[in-house]
């Protein structure tokens, strides 16, 4: 998953920024020190590829708890006031809000037919569809895929760089992270809403519903997941990593490598199995 | 592609299958691997689900079913990766037992709340090392698919296995991610994750 040779450069500059930035306190308390000379634990460190990791548990911490206080209450008055298809339908205005930006992300990495499904979409729901509500172009057979320019530029070959955990915004990773400004760029409403007071009001709105949205879908699996867990942070950690990268790979399977290093695992795993019961 | 429509049994995003096999053997060597999938289903549902079932029973009969389709000592030692040649062999025993009391705990109660989705296999790819990777499908009438894929060892003529993936995450590698977290918190020991294994599945009882 990822390559994590290159994760002290970005580390580096993200640390030396943020000091410069002025948040110098908090970064310096947030770097955690490589395990320099215990391999096993280096090995670990590397993995884990979370050199901000004291700060990022800070920043967990604190989305959690705001979290709990505003975001899930709301998201669980939402599940339940609204009937399931207004639901359903507030996703497909949403949804169909952000054609612009998946069409040029769409663009971006080549996938033309890709591109033409987002495009038939947008035509179709934001006419017959009625502003985006109903989701007529699914039924044609042309499905919603989401693409963003944090995948574009994983497709283009850019390393996701160490993880970060945004204040507010959640789990990212620099990559990610630089990918969602690029996207407010890619928004046509970033250019045209501009003293349009409705238009504005609008982008305040898709902002919140998308957030309430997206949590209120989530209420009972992320409640399941962290009572489930031992170490919260760092299944979300590894979750949001393989969402990303299932979302790099369009759903489709990963490559091989996964099935070899397994393979790996499990040549190991024989091995002290069979010292194992050797030695019972 | 073919499609087999199979009675379903998955209602989280994260739950995992399995099976109640009454007769040992059912596996002769003409099963597939989709149809070990799909059967699979249908047997978890009648296992498993259902208001009226206790707690215990439930619990008892996912024990049976994981021990019976599940190679949970596989899964156990990936999810201890590097860790595994570390531990001596009464952790690795110990780890291997916490381990699938605590699949136990997480997953078995989730069939309680099965709500009769349906269930497809859609594919089945041949992976490196003899493995295969079957792929399928959840449908949910009011609500969008789930994509769930089940990574299947053959034991013999039986199948065995050692990876759900639902929706791209793994729950192996999350599990290995999450475990390798705690075991460093630990000061690089096994027993350190052992411990808190036992806190865990203690609490969850």
């Amino acid at each position: 998953m990822g390559s994590f040779a290159s994760f002290r450069r970005p580390f580096v500059s993200i640390c030396a920024h943020a000091t410069a930035m002025g948040a110098a306190a908090l970064v310096i308390a947030g770097c955690a020190t490589a395990p320099v000379g215990d391999p096993e634990a280096m090995a670990a460190y590397e993995e884990a590829n979370d050199p901000l990791e004291p700060m990022n548990r800070y920043f967990f911490e604190v989305n959690y708890a705001l979290d709990e206080l505003f975001l899930k209450p709301i998201a669980g008055w939402y599940y339940i006031a609204l009937p399931n298809p207004a639901q359903d339908g507030v996703r497909n205005f949403l949804r169909n809000l952000s054609s612009p930006v998946i069409l040029a992300n769409d663009l971006f990495q080549g996938e033309a037919s890709r591109a033409g499904t987002t495009l038939v979409r947008f035509l179709v729901n934001s006419t017959i569809g009625i502003a985006g509500f109903i989701d007529v172009a699914s039924e044609m057979g042309f499905v919603y895929h989401d693409e963003d320019f944090g995948q574009t530029l994983a497709v283009a070959g850019a390393d996701e760089g160490p993880y970060l955990v945004l204040p507010l915004l959640g789990p990212s990773n620099p990559r990610d992270g630089f990918g969602r400004i690029v996207d407010v760029f890619l928004d046509p409403l970033t250019y045209i809403a501009p003293g349009n007071e409705s238009l504005e009001a609008l982008m305040y709105a898709r902002a919140g519903a998308t957030a309430v949205d997206s949590r209120a879908r989530n209420l009972k699996t992320l409640d399941e997941v962290r009572e489930g867990s031992l170490d919260y942070y760092a299944t979300i950690r590894s979750l949001y990593r393989q969402q990303r990268d299932d979302a790099i790979r369009n759903g489709e399977g990963s490559a091989d490598s996964y099935g070899l290093t397994y393979l790996q695992e499990e040549a190991d795993a024989k091995m002290d199995d069979q010292q194992v019961s050797g030695t019972n | 592609m073919k499609l087999f429509r199979r009675r379903a049994f998955l209602a989280g995003i994260l739950a995992a299958g399995v099976v109640l096999s009454g007769r040992p053997g059912i596996a002769d060597a003409n099963v597939s691997p989709s149809e070990f999938i799909a059967s699979l289903g249908d047997r978890a549902v009648s296992a498993l689900t259902g208001s009226q079932l206790s707690r215990e029973e439930r619990e008892t009969r996912f024990r049976e079913l994981l021990d019976t389709h599940f190679d949970v000592p596989a899964i156990g030692k990936f999810v201890l990766g590097r860790y595994w040649r570390a531990a001596t062999d009464e952790e690795k025993q110990e780890f291997l037992k916490l381990f699938e009391e605590l699949l136990v705990k997480s997953y078995a109660r989730r069939f309680a709340e099965y709500s009769g989705e349906s269930f497809e296999v859609r594919n089945v790819r041949a992976e490196a090392n003899g493995e295969s990777l079957v792929q399928s499908l959840v449908v949910r009438p009011n609500a969008e698919n789930i994509r769930v894929d089940w990574r299947l060892r053959s034991d013999n003529s039986d199948f065995r296995i050692v990876d759900v993936v639902v929706e791209g995450l793994s729950m192996a590698v999350t599990q290995r991610d999450e475990f390798a977290s705690v075991i460093q918190s630990k000061g690089g020991k096994v027993a350190g994750l052992i411990e808190v294994l036992r806190q865990k599945v203690g609490q969850g009882g």
